[in-house]
């Protein structure tokens, strides 16, 4: 089987550059192969940073695969508890109507909070049961190759040589949201953007500056993450 | 076969050996792969001195991993399953508990209260909904290969430390060119040195001290770094890295300290 080359960037940051990983680890299949890292570099990487990047590449897929494992887990059981669940909201809601009761008025508003969350939980289950799938199947048999792949694909080399050299000529300034928009924009590259993006509100920092209410209120980790990763070069 | 990452931290008179920030998390990780899958592989990236050996401090390199993995838990490591669970279905217990308080002699709003409070879990945990995960073992594998592997950012740091640190005490220099690297790790690890002076007096939470005359092997021939031969920016495709500095050693590791 021939391996699933995902690629790894070198792309400039405000202090330096910076790796990463344009990888959907909820479309990964370890079913397809083993996974390999190509790095795209304007510059020769040395063995150690090709490891550091691939250790971590390693860390977070597999720490997303054990977070996602138990997606689509049991999901007919899930819709029969939900199924379940109606019911019994039903004979409530006949019950409140039926008797006129005041209470009905008091508490009728919050019975959805209390008795859709099986109804939730199975139409997750449902829609991420493929998900959930791949991330057992690579928990079972997922494997990073240790040597990286030979960067070739035309496209990501031109994404690379294209950034670097806008930043030379002075296109862009060396500023992350100018990055940020030029990727977007001029340079058609989304991953970058995303990355770029990322860089500039990362969750720590959302989570460290946001005020308790605001913290609750935030979104909790997505379902399939563009996954990035910072490591600065020495330039 | 996972992949760990040990940092050799250059400073004065040897190396302090630290675990990648992602170690603790990948330890964790693998509590959940296949148990056939489980091999290590532990690189330590170095500064690439042409008489590192990584066979040499395959023992602390492991003793520092084992430290990672028993670091004090964060915030997020101790909120226990049930205090996260009662932290995301705490408005259904409060409603459940309402409508048992409101249903006076009626048996419908009792029912769904105490569906609300106790049906549901129960009948999720007897069909086997919250099954947990079988966990294979981890960590417990007697084989771990050591490799060495030359890092560009710990080049430029032994330098440093080398020229410029000479007689100093402080290790300020070397904590501003981390930073400014993105080498964590060790700015950590200089700043725990800034505290506690000597290196053999890091406490082996923040890294493993390993003198120089133990990691660096005489009797091995200088290699070239690749990237000291290479002129830089150029977009060029990359072949698959040669390893110079890789040198393997396969087989029984004594754990002990």
């Amino acid at each position: 089987m021939s391996p699933q080359e995902v690629d790894a960037f070198v792309v400039p940051t405000e202090t330096g550059a910076a790796f990463f990983v344009d990888s959907n680890h909820a479309e990964l299949d370890a079913s397809d192969g083993p996974i390999q890292l190509a790095i795209y570099s304007p510059h020769e990487v040395s063995a150690g940073e090709a490891a550091v990047v691939r250790a971590r590449f390693e860390d977070d897929l597999f720490s997303f695969a054990v977070s996602a494992a138990g997606f689509g887990h049991a999901w007919r059981r899930k819709t029969a508890i939900a199924l379940l669940e109606f019911v019994i909201l039903a004979l409530l809601v006949t019950f409140l109507v039926v008797n006129r009761s005041p209470i009905a008025w008091m508490i009728g508003w919050a019975l959805p909070f209390g008795f859709l969350v099986a109804a939730r939980s199975a139409l997750h289950a449902v829609a991420h049961r493929k998900v959930g799938e791949r991330a057992r199947c690579m928990l079972t048999s997922g494997l990073v190759l240790i040597d990286p792949a030979t960067a070739q694909f035309g496209g990501s080399l031109a994404h690379v040589r294209d950034i670097w050299r806008s930043l030379e000529n002075g296109t862009i300034a060396r500023d992350t949201v100018a990055l940020e928009l030029a990727c977007a924009g001029r340079l058609r590259w989304p991953g970058a953007a995303a990355f770029y993006l990322q860089l500039r509100q990362t969750p720590q920092a959302m989570q460290l500056d946001a005020p308790p209410l605001i913290r609750w209120l935030l979104p909790k980790r997505p379902i399939a993450p563009i996954t990035t990763l910072n490591a600065v070069l020495p330039l | 076969m996972i992949h760990l990452v040990c940092w050799a931290v250059p400073v004065r008179g040897g190396y302090v050996l630290r675990a990648d920030s992602t170690a603790r998390s990948a330890l964790r990780a693998a509590c959940a792969r296949s148990p056939h899958l489980t091999g290590w592989e532990l690189v330590i990236v170095h500064p690439g001195h042409p008489a590192f050996s990584a066979s040499h401090m395959q023992r602390e390199a492991v003793l520092a991993i084992e430290c990672s993995a028993h670091q004090p838990p964060t915030p997020r490591d101790e909120q226990t399953p049930h205090l996260s669970r009662l932290k995301h279905s705490w408005r259904t217990l409060l409603l459940g508990a309402l409508l048992i308080v409101i249903s006076g002699a009626h048996w419908t709003p009792a029912l769904a209260g105490a569906w609300l409070l106790a049906g549901r879990s129960w009948l999720s945990s007897l069909i086997g909904i919250r099954s947990p995960r079988a966990f294979a073992g981890t960590w417990t594998q007697p084989h771990v290969r050591v490799t060495g592997e030359a890092h560009a950012g710990l080049t430029r740091l032994g330098e440093l430390v080398t020229n410029d640190l000479g007689k100093q005490i402080a290790y300020a220099p070397t904590i501003g060119l981390a930073h400014t690297l993105g080498l964590k790790d060790a700015a950590t690890v200089y700043q725990a040195l800034a505290a506690w002076k000597e290196a053999g007096t890091v406490p082996v939470q923040d890294g493993v001290w390993v003198p120089e005359t133990q990691a660096h092997n005489p009797t091995r021939p200088a290699d070239n770094l690749p990237w000291q031969t290479t002129a830089r920016i150029t977009i060029q495709t990359l072949e698959a890295p040669s390893k110079p500095n890789a040198e393997a050693s396969s087989g029984l590791v004594d754990r002990a300290p």
